[in-house]
This record gives C-alpha cells, sequence and structure tokens, in this order.
C-alpha cells in the first residue's frame, strides 16, 4: 500500500510538473488545451488514490484489519492539490474562451476586409471595361463605337473637301466654256473688220465714182466719205474689242492656270489626308483592340483573384469548427471541475470513495456530445493509444 | 427579383460566409443567431428557403424546423440543415422534424449553391 501510494504520488509530481511545463507552449489555444488534458489526468490520479486509499483498506489481509480500520490517511495534501487544480478549470475555460472571441473577431475582420477587396477589384475591372467600352464598342448593337464615329465624321470631312475639289473643276470647265465663247467673239469681231475693211472699199469706190459724176455726185461723195469714216471707226472698235479679248483671254488662262494647280494640289492632299485619316483610324482600332483584348484578360484574372480571394474566407469555416472543438473541450473540463469538487467535499468529510461516474460512461458522454467525426476519430485513436501502453509488447 | 434565404447560425463567420457566398449568386439574404432569432424574422419577410445550424443556443435547428412547420406559409418551404453533426441518428433527428437536406460543415460554396438552386429556381 506504501509502494503504491508513492507510485501515485510520483505520477500526481509529474502530471503537475507537466502541467507547469504546458507554460512553455507558445501557442495559447495549444496551451490551454493540454493543460486541461493534464488537469483531467491529475484527477483521474487523485480519483484512483482516493479509491485506491480506501479499497486497500478493505482488501487488507487480517492482521492489517485493526491497523487499516482505525488509522486515518492523512488526505490533506491530496486535498489542497485538489482544490488547487478545481480554482484552474475556470481560468483555463475563460482562457478558451478569449481565445474564441478574438478568433471570431479576428476572422470577422478579414472576412470582411477580403469581401471588400474583391468588390473593389470587380468594380474597377467594371470601370475599365466601361471606359473601354465607349471607345471600343456600346453595350448594344445599335449604339456605334468612338471609332465608328470618327470614321463618319472623317468621311463627312473628306466629303466636303471632295466637293471642294469638284466645284474647282467646275470652274475650270466653266472658265474653258468663257474661253470658246471668246474664241467666237473674236471670229465675230474679225467679221466685222472684215465687213468694215469691205465697207472703207465701197466708201472709196464711191468717192471715186462720185468724183466721176462731178457736180451731181458731190452730195454722194460726202455720203461715201461719211460711210469710210464710219468704216474706219469699226475697224477701230473692232481693235479695241480684239485687243480686250486678248487681255481677258490672257487673265482667263492664268486664273486657269491657278485654280487647276491649286485644284491639282487639293485633290493630291484630299487622297494624302484620306490616306493619313484611315490609317489612324486603323491605329486607334488596333489601339482599342489590344484594349480589349488585355481588358478580357483582366476580367478573366479579376474574376480568379475574387475566387482565389473567396476560397480563402470560405476556408476561414476553420474558425466555427475550432470553436466548436474548443466548445468541446471547455464543457468536459467545467464537467471535470464539478467532480472534482464533489470529491473534494468528499474528501474533506472523510468519505472519498463513492459511486463516481466510471471512464466507459464519461466516453459514452463526450461521443454523444462530439458533432464532427474527427472528433470521435481523435478519442478513439486517443483511447486505443491507451490500451496499447498498457498492454505488454510482444516480439 | 431575388430570392430570399434565411441564414440561421450561432456563429458570426460562418453567416458571414454563408451569406458571401449566396449573395454573390445573386440572392438576398436575412440572418439569424439562433433559432428564437428566426423565429422573429421569419414573418415580415417572404423567405425562399432556410438554412440553419444544428447546435445553437436558446433554440437549436431541430426545434427550428418543427416550429417553422407549424406556420402555414413554412409548411414547403425547403430548409436544409448546415452543420458540424454528421451522425446518422441526427441526420434522422432532422428528417423527421422536417429538415429537406443536410449539409455537413465545412462546405464548399459550389456544393452549398447547387443545393440552393435544386430547391429555388
Amino acid at each position: 500500500m506504501i509502494a503504491t501510494t508513492r507510485r501515485g504520488a510520483t505520477i500526481t509530481s509529474l502530471l503537475i510538473l507537466a502541467a507547469s511545463a504546458t507554460t512553455i507552449i507558445t501557442d495559447v489555444t495549444t496551451r490551454i488545451i493540454t493543460a486541461g488534458v493534464v488537469f483531467a489526468c491529475m484527477t483521474t490520479v487523485l480519483y484512483w488514490l482516493a479509491a485506491k486509499s480506501s479499497r486497500s483498506r478493505c482488501t487488507a489481509e487480517p492482521p492489517e484489519i485493526d491497523r487499516c480500520e482505525t488509522a486515518t490517511p492523512d488526505l490533506t495534501p491530496v486535498s489542497e492539490m485538489l482544490k488547487r487544480s478545481t480554482q484552474l478549470i475556470p481560468v483555463l475555460t475563460s482562457q478558451l474562451e478569449v481565445v474564441m472571441q478574438e478568433t471570431e473577431t479576428a476572422v470577422l475582420e478579414i472576412g470582411e476586409r477580403f469581401m471588400e477587396i474583391i468588390s473593389r477589384t470587380r468594380n474597377q475591372a467594371t470601370r475599365a471595361a466601361n471606359a473601354v467600352g465607349d471607345f471600343a464598342a456600346g453595350n448594344d448593337q445599335d449604339s456605334k463605337t468612338l471609332v465608328d464615329l470618327s470614321r463618319e465624321a472623317l468621311g463627312a470631312v473628306m466629303d466636303n473637301l471632295r466637293s471642294v475639289n469638284g466645284a474647282a473643276r467646275h470652274t475650270l470647265e466653266n472658265m474653258q466654256t468663257i474661253n470658246s465663247i471668246m474664241e467666237n467673239i473674236r471670229e465675230v469681231v474679225s467679221e466685222i473688220e472684215y465687213i468694215a475693211d469691205q465697207t472703207n472699199l465701197l466708201a472709196l469706190n464711191a468717192s471715186i465714182e462720185a468724183a466721176r459724176a462731178g457736180e451731181h455726185g458731190r452730195g454722194f461723195a460726202v455720203v461715201a466719205d461719211e460711210v469710210r469714216k464710219l468704216s474706219a471707226r469699226s475697224t477701230t472698235a473692232a481693235n479695241e474689242i480684239g485687243k480686250l479679248i486678248r487681255t481677258v483671254e490672257e487673265k482667263i488662262s492664268g486664273i486657269y492656270g491657278e485654280t487647276e494647280k491649286s485644284a491639282a494640289a487639293a485633290e493630291q492632299r484630299s487622297q494624302e489626308s484620306e490616306v493619313i485619316m484611315n490609317d489612324t483610324l486603323e491605329q486607334i482600332n488596333q489601339v482599342i483592340l489590344t484594349a480589349r483584348s488585355e481588358l478580357d484578360g483582366i476580367s478573366m484574372e479579376t474574376e480568379s483573384l475574387a475566387k482565389d480571394i473567396s476560397g480563402i474566407v470560405i476556408s476561414m469555416q476553420f474558425q466555427d469548427i475550432t470553436r466548436q472543438k474548443i466548445e468541446h473541450v471547455i464543457d468536459p473540463l467545467q464537467a471535470l471541475r464539478s467532480e472534482s469538487m464533489e470529491m473534494l467535499a468528499r474528501l474533506e468529510s472523510g468519505s472519498p470513495a463513492g459511486s463516481a461516474s466510471g471512464p466507459d460512461s464519461n466516453i459514452a458522454w463526450l461521443e454523444d456530445m462530439y458533432t464532427m467525426e474527427s472528433e470521435r476519430e481523435i478519442m478513439k485513436q486517443a483511447l486505443s493509444k491507451n490500451d496499447t501502453q498498457s498492454a505488454a509488447e510482444l516480439f | 427579383m431575388a430570392h430570399t434565404l434565411l441564414i440561421v447560425d450561432d456563429s458570426a463567420s460562418m453567416r458571414q460566409m454563408v451569406s458571401f457566398t449566396l449573395k454573390d449568386a445573386g440572392y438576398d439574404v436575412i440572418s439569424a443567431n439562433n433559432g428564437k432569432d428566426a423565429l422573429t424574422k421569419v414573418d415580415n419577410a417572404k423567405i425562399s428557403m432556410v438554412i440553419t445550424d444544428l447546435n445553437m443556443p436558446e433554440m437549436d435547428g431541430i426545434e427550428l424546423i418543427k416550429q417553422l412547420r407549424g406556420k402555414p406559409g413554412f409548411k414547403f418551404i425547403p430548409i436544409v440543415m448546415l452543420t458540424t453533426e454528421s451522425q446518422d441518428s441526427k441526420k434522422l433527428a432532422g428528417k423527421q422534424a422536417g429538415a429537406s437536406g443536410w449539409i455537413v460543415k465545412p462546405f464548399k460554396p459550389d456544393q452549398l449553391l447547387d443545393t440552393v438552386r435544386k430547391f429555388v429556381k
């Protein structure tokens, strides 16, 4: 019996040492859970000690019966130890509750931040898509792209340029018509000059005939002279007209040359402008196509990023599962406390032994409380480990 | 108009995650902390589906289902349990109370949405 008590005391001391050692575990949750497990082991040992001391008194050999019945073992240190251990439970459970609360707050905040990131990323992608959409394509088929609108506007400018060139060509044609009219006038003037010459010749002949008629032809000589003068004036006028026609022809020819030159230059510039405009529009179109393709890539990347972040948010479900697992440690710890306090009361009242709930009912209770398959699996593994530890190792 | 789903879970982070998944898929969401809280929120809302946890303080998921099934508007509303509990006996209790489906936590968003789409069209 003494040996048993010593062994029990040694195990208890080792467990207390183990409990103290848990303070060097840095992770708070692991430390608290480990401390809880150590406490549970301590309680079991104390149970065992109390039961052992009681049982030894009842199963002692006859010569020891008197000593057994009369000797009252001093259980004060055990009571003290149990009291100290019992005081630990509320501390441990409070620590676990704080850990749960802090983790939940942190997970909520992280979740909110991540959701905000997803929302902002999507907004940015949408804004970029809208911005490029204004250039590239409308949301519906009827709306025109900026390139389409630019092409239309530039087409209108080109039409204006072409109509200006057409007007110039029309002016040139008109000038050519004027030139041909001037040629007709020149012919008419030549005819007038010819008529004037002939009239002059007739007047001269009339003067000669009048002179030959003598006195009777005097009056006719005057008329012939007047006709000759008119013919001379007709010739002068025709000459003047001829000069004016030449001047007009020269002017028209000059204007025609200049107009033709500028019309040709304008035509060339129009063609060059059209090429430049088409090239520019094509470049803009290419830039927009590239931007749209890039944007499609960004959109896909954004969606993929959003999905990855969503995955992170969803993976934080571990917090709810961890919380439940911790709750499933807190509840047994509190039950252990109640049992320990009951045992303490029994020790102090001098009747430590009694019908405490056995390990099997505890296991059944735990199994019923556990909701997760993983919890039940861990319990099974832990229990089978205990069994193998106690069994003999055979070779 | 988007369907409105009621999420009942005592874990704030879980409510946040389920709500996030459903809202992202275009559903409207109402959240409640437990069965009792849920019952106060169902009367003024047109709920298309309920997703509830099992173990909750004040009123658990099974009791909530029983109470909801007693309401005229909730006789045929799909109610799916989303819980860490995977024991067949508990699932049977849920089914007997009137649950339409059972999802074991941790949930996968696609799995949750597939289930919702099966019930809400």
